[in-house]
């Protein structure tokens, strides 16, 4: 694969990472994922599995 | 973004709302992030893929879970209202697990095992003001994963009944509640017509499976072996056809689903 070929190839994979279809995307009304979440900083939870009973707000970010 | 999180969970933390941040960059740069910005709520490192289960495309976006685990709502943090919160709220228990007293120690034990049979008889057993509203808040659970397993066998989810069923089978033991769901996973395990639709599922899922996760190792891929799945899968998929207005249950959307996926693929090689 030459190099402009590869770079193309990641582009598409990323893009289309996003946006193909999957069979596994929560709507409303689904049960939170079994995903774990790591490196818990400034909370006391140490998984989401801590978070029982509580409302939850899980803000989505990027410093960038 | 931040400000307004601050503000959420300075506002909401005593009556039960958790304000999580969420991200996949690196540990020390986002440190030095959230104390330059003033963060003053949790967060925590998606290194598996929460993000993208949840749908989140584009950032800054926020999810609302409800007490009972449960997505209620999902959208950018800006529009997300104080109405939807303090309804929200109205089933949370105020104090955290890791702020119970250690009587309810072994309750917590039994929740972070998934042991609901004993938690519940726990709950019902402490009298203990920090945990008011955990029984309550563990049968509506109970009734909503049975309702939840109901709903895939209707839609002939028979892969997602399967494994809900095994884990409710645990979680159950001892409830009453437990008799319907072993019935319900003999039924999925004997009966024909779902045998059948669950090897069609683990076909759709083996596609999945064949995305790779970077170019390098779409470089190592076989084309004729996405080729061949390919085929299999479009074989599979008419068997599920419907016509309108009979809306496509869940092996007719995850095979289209599955033939866009590696469509994309071959359109990579």
């Amino acid at each position: 694969m030459t190099m402009l070929r590869y770079f193309s190839a990641a582009v598409l994979l990323a893009a289309l990472s996003c946006s193909a279809p999957s069979q596994g995307a929560v709507e409303l009304g689904d049960p939170l994922p079994d995903l774990p979440l790591v490196e818990f900083s400034q909370t006391e939870a140490r998984s989401l599995k801590d978070t029982f009973g509580q409302a939850l707000l899980l803000e989505f970010f990027a410093h960038w | 973004m931040v400000p307004k999180a601050n503000a959420l969970h300075a506002k909401y933390a005593d009556e039960g709302l958790l304000v999580l941040g969420v991200t996949r960059e690196e540990i020390f740069a986002t440190q030095s992030w959230a104390a330059d910005k003033g963060v003053s709520y949790g967060y925590a490192f998606d290194r598996e893929g929460l993000s993208a289960a949840l749908g989140v495309r584009g950032l800054p976006r926020a999810v609302l879970v409800d007490p009972r685990g449960v997505v209620v709502w999902r959208g950018r943090p800006a529009d997300l209202t104080s109405d939807l919160i303090q309804a929200t709220l109205r089933t949370a228990i105020d104090v955290p697990m890791w702020e119970w007293p250690e009587e309810a120690q072994v309750l917590r034990e039994a929740i972070l095992a998934g042991d609901t049979s004993r938690a519940l008889g726990l709950a019902s057993s402490l009298n203990l003001p920090e945990i008011r509203g955990v029984e309550e808040l563990l049968a509506v659970q109970v009734e909503q994963d049975v309702a939840r397993l109901d709903a895939l066998v209707a839609d002939d989810d028979v892969l997602g009944a399967i494994e809900l069923a095994t884990e409710l089978l645990t979680q159950l033991d001892g409830l009453p509640q437990a008799q319907g769901v072993g019935e319900i996973a003999e039924h999925l395990a004997t009966e024909p017509r779902l045998i059948a639709i669950a090897e069609d599922q683990r076909e759709f899922r083996k596609a999945e499976d064949l995305w790779p996760v970077n170019a390098a190792a779409l470089e190592d891929m076989d084309s004729s072996m996405v080729e061949a799945a390919l085929e299999r899968i479009r074989a599979i998929v008419p068997r599920y056809a419907t016509e309108p207005p009979t809306p496509p249950k869940a092996p007719a959307r995850q095979g289209a689903a599955a033939v866009e996926r590696l469509e994309s693929l071959m359109d990579l090689f």
